[in-house]
């Protein structure tokens, strides 16, 4: 006899779920498997909705369509004849009238609009024309835009390039509507007591990959440590950039600056209170950069390669035509291992007349050549280092994570430094003088602690000099480093 | 090494470097003189200063009989000790100038020129200074408020000033006095609105320049020095001269320097015994001073 009853419940239950695909028991566990199974599920649903986008595309590459107009909505502070003046020429461009081409046309002008850095996001569709006259073929291209806020301002404390400070930014975006920008700043720190910056830069080309800026500054420089006295230097620069980091980026500028050596103290050398009082320099510069590194503060792949050409003289009471190149390798040896190494050199001639110290080279410190002091090599007078018109920098350094502490932003390195700089001596030939500071290395070693604290890096270093001159300012021992660019 | 740094850690660094080299040091032109460092000449190849502080202590070191002086016009103020020319390099025994080399020079601030030059001199120092009585001291005192007062002003007043785009891009390097302050007596207060307002806020105004009334007190310093001058070889009817004497000089020279048009100039050519003299002390300083190696180098 059947019974028409439901007999009742009786808990707890009996767990009777089968498991299927090992579903987990604990309630965490749970969480994440189904987690994992949904975003498996979203992916796979994009996938396909993606390839089915990608065929609908791709069947209808061919098909007749014409970019007709671009309509770029929500760039309330951008003027309308910037936008033209981007959007017109790729709009001009003559090409194949078919779907490929005005996808390809959307592309570009998506990448040029993005590029003035005005925008946050960019939403873009293609919808039939609107004008009267338009063809059944025509399509306009809708851009609808959120631009980035206009003014911004900061304030930080920051350590850097073996010094701290404090400083307030602002910066005042697409001023005059063309992807302009106006930026200010002051800043007081140790090494650099005080300084002030304003600068205006913009697009001087359709593609933006060419800017101009016009600066003005003002610094006041510590040099005590090293050259027993205080630097001012106020100026201005106007500078053309052309290119990207990655790909070579040239930078040509005109500088002037007025730079006064004062503020002595009492013990300073002769040297140093030779070249006291104020000298105005007026030079042309070319820059080359070209930067593949995935960090320029602790790179482990990629290489840097820069060089410089300074010609002073043209106008101003300073001349000399200076050059520096210098480069960078990083590989990885194996993950959590890598090397890095650096060398970089610089020439100059005062082309008959002694180079001011503002202008000579400087070498030695946690940065630069470590296990000397700041500055520490080269020519000197009692405590001064007076500079020089010659040097060359090399440092290896082999860079592990930390075992067991591999999510922490440390690694430990070990390093081999070496570099010379010199005075050009006037009765040696350019090559005898060259030889002579390549054959008279300053060498030191150490091993150290790197912390990566974006976008400086602060190192802690146990080196000793293994080979000096008597004159050299020696850092025997622990030598703390922070800088944005090392050796 | 610090001295901080634990003893086991010093004897462990120790050792390095392993090998060194000759010390860098610059290869500087050597000098064996006493070398006076100035602002420089009104010509290229003269020996005495524009500046009438430098050129008084010229003079001071050439009528009390240094020899073997050169001079050098190519370091800042901002370089010399005090912040202000003139410094005066010299070997660290001064009783033997001339042997040392450009290692072995001291620097010293003008205001231990009169020590130093004692010391090469090997004289003791004068309780006269020179003059004759204790009165002459003390009268000394007052021709020289009198030069570097109204004198000085009335100099100030006739030399060229930097334009105002200079003065707002150019470092202030120089600690300088504004020309009413070297007024004796000085002048009344500021009347008016004006005196409500700070000292400091006025500076933006710029010098206060009562030109009539440093005129009118110049002409008659140069007067009273002139008659009191007379035809003595000395002022102040010394035997041997004073550093009253170089002082007086500093500011004829500087005064005779003037253009040719200027009335302040014009004051002191009128009075024949004060041209007289400045022309006999010039060329006594001048024979004092050459031109040091670094000048010859510069003006290659």
């Amino acid at each position: 006899m059947l019974r028409d009853e439901t007999p009742a419940l009786s808990p707890p239950m009996q767990n009777t779920a089968n498991p299927l695909d090992n579903e987990p028991e604990e309630i965490q566990k749970l969480l994440a498997w189904q987690a994992e199974r949904q975003a498996k599920r979203m992916r796979g649903e994009y996938e396909s909705e993606a390839k089915l986008l990608g065929e609908v595309i791709n069947s209808n590459r061919s098909t007749y369509l014409n970019l007709h107009s671009v309509r770029v909505e929500g760039a309330h502070n951008t003027r309308d004849s910037f936008l033209g003046y981007l959007i017109n020429p790729i709009l001009a461009k003559d090409g194949i009238h078919d779907l490929e081409g005005v996808l390809h046309k959307t592309r570009e002008i998506s990448d040029v609009l993005l590029r003035t850095d005005n925008f946050k996001t960019l939403d873009v569709r293609l919808e039939r024309a609107r004008d009267p006259l338009a063809s059944e073929y025509d399509m306009d291209l809708v851009v609808h835009a959120h631009e980035k806020g206009r003014i911004f301002f900061k304030t930080a404390t920051e350590l850097g390039n073996s010094e701290g400070g404090v400083n307030i930014t602002g910066r005042v975006r697409n001023v005059f509507g063309g992807a302009e920008t106006l930026m200010g700043s002051m800043s007081a720190g140790t090494t650099t007591k005080k300084s002030f910056s304003a600068s205006l830069s913009a697009p001087v080309s359709r593609d933006l990959w060419t800017t101009a800026e016009l600066a003005l500054y003002g610094l006041a420089k510590d040099n005590s440590s090293f050259a027993s006295s205080s630097e001012d230097v106020r100026g201005m620069k106007a500078t053309v950039r052309h290119g990207v980091l990655t790909k070579g980026m040239h930078e040509c500028a005109y500088e002037a600056a007025l730079r006064n050596v004062g503020s002595l103290v009492p013990t300073a050398s002769i040297s140093i209170r030779e070249a006291a009082g104020v000298t105005s320099k007026s030079a042309i510069s070319h820059t080359y950069t070209f930067d593949t590194r995935d960090a320029a503060f602790a790179a482990t792949h990629g290489m840097l390669f820069k060089a410089r050409t300074e010609l002073a003289g043209i106008g101003g009471g300073t001349r000399f035509l200076k050059s520096e190149a210098e480069g960078q390798v990083s590989r990885n040896i194996f993950p959590g291992l890598s090397w890095s190494f650096a060398l970089r050199s610089g020439l100059m001639s005062g082309l008959g007349k002694p180079v001011p110290f503002p202008d000579r080279f400087q070498l030695g410190g946690p940065t630069s050549v470590r296990a000397f002091k700041f500055n520490g090599l080269g020519p000197r007078d009692g405590v001064d280092s007076l500079g020089g018109d010659l040097y060359w920098s090399a440092g290896f350094s082999l860079i592990s994570e930390i075992p067991k502490l591999r999510s922490w932003p440390m690694n430990l390195h070990m390093w081999v430094n070496a570099g010379q700089l010199n005075a050009m001596d006037a009765s040696k030939s350019l090559l005898q003088n060259v030889g002579t500071t390549i054959a008279r290395p300053s060498i030191s070693a150490g091993v150290g602690l790197i912390y990566r604290f974006d976008p400086v890096r602060v190192e802690l270093n146990l080196g000793v000099p293994l080979v000096a001159s008597q004159s050299d300012n020696m850092r025997r021992g622990i030598q703390v480093g922070m800088g944005l660019e090392f050796l | 090494m610090s001295q901080n740094v634990p003893l086991f850690a010093r004897k462990l660094l120790a050792p390095f470097p392993l090998y060194t080299y000759p010390p860098n040091t610059p290869k500087r032109y050597a000098s064996c003189h006493a070398t006076l460092w100035i602002y420089p000449p009104l010509s290229k190849d003269g020996v005495l200063s524009a500046d009438v502080e430098c050129l008084k202590w010229q003079a001071y070191l050439a009528l009390r009989g240094v020899k073997g002086l050169r001079i050098r016009t190519d370091v800042d103020p901002q370089g010399c000790l005090d912040v202000r020319l003139p410094s005066l390099q010299a070997p660290l025994d001064p009783s033997t100038p001339g042997t040392a080399g450009d290692d072995n020079l001291d620097l010293h601030a003008a205001h231990h020129i009169p020590a130093w030059a004692d010391a090469v001199l090997n004289q003791s120092e004068d309780a006269l200074e020179g003059y004759k009585t204790e009165s002459d001291r003390d009268e000394s005192q007052a021709w020289i408020a009198l030069l570097e007062g109204n004198i000085h002003a009335a100099l100030m007043l006739a030399q060229p000033t930097s334009s105002l785009l200079y003065r707002i891009f150019m470092f202030d390097t120089t600690v300088s006095r504004p020309i009413e302050s070297y007024m004796a007596p000085p002048l009344p207060p500021r009347a008016g609105l004006l005196s409500l307002l700070p000292p400091q806020a006025l500076a933006f105004l710029g010098p206060r320049i009562p030109k009539d009334a440093i005129e009118s007190r110049y002409r008659d310093a140069i007067a009273a020095l002139s008659d009191r001058l007379g035809t003595d070889q000395w002022f102040l009817g010394s035997k041997n001269p004073t550093p009253l004497d170089a002082l007086l000089f500093a500011y004829l020279y500087c005064i005779l320097s003037l253009r040719s048009d200027s009335s302040i100039r014009a004051e002191v050519t009128r009075r024949v015994n004060l041209v007289a003299w400045e022309n006999r002390i010039r060329s006594q300083v001048i024979q004092a001073f050459s031109r040091s190696g670094h000048d010859h180098e510069k003006n290659m």
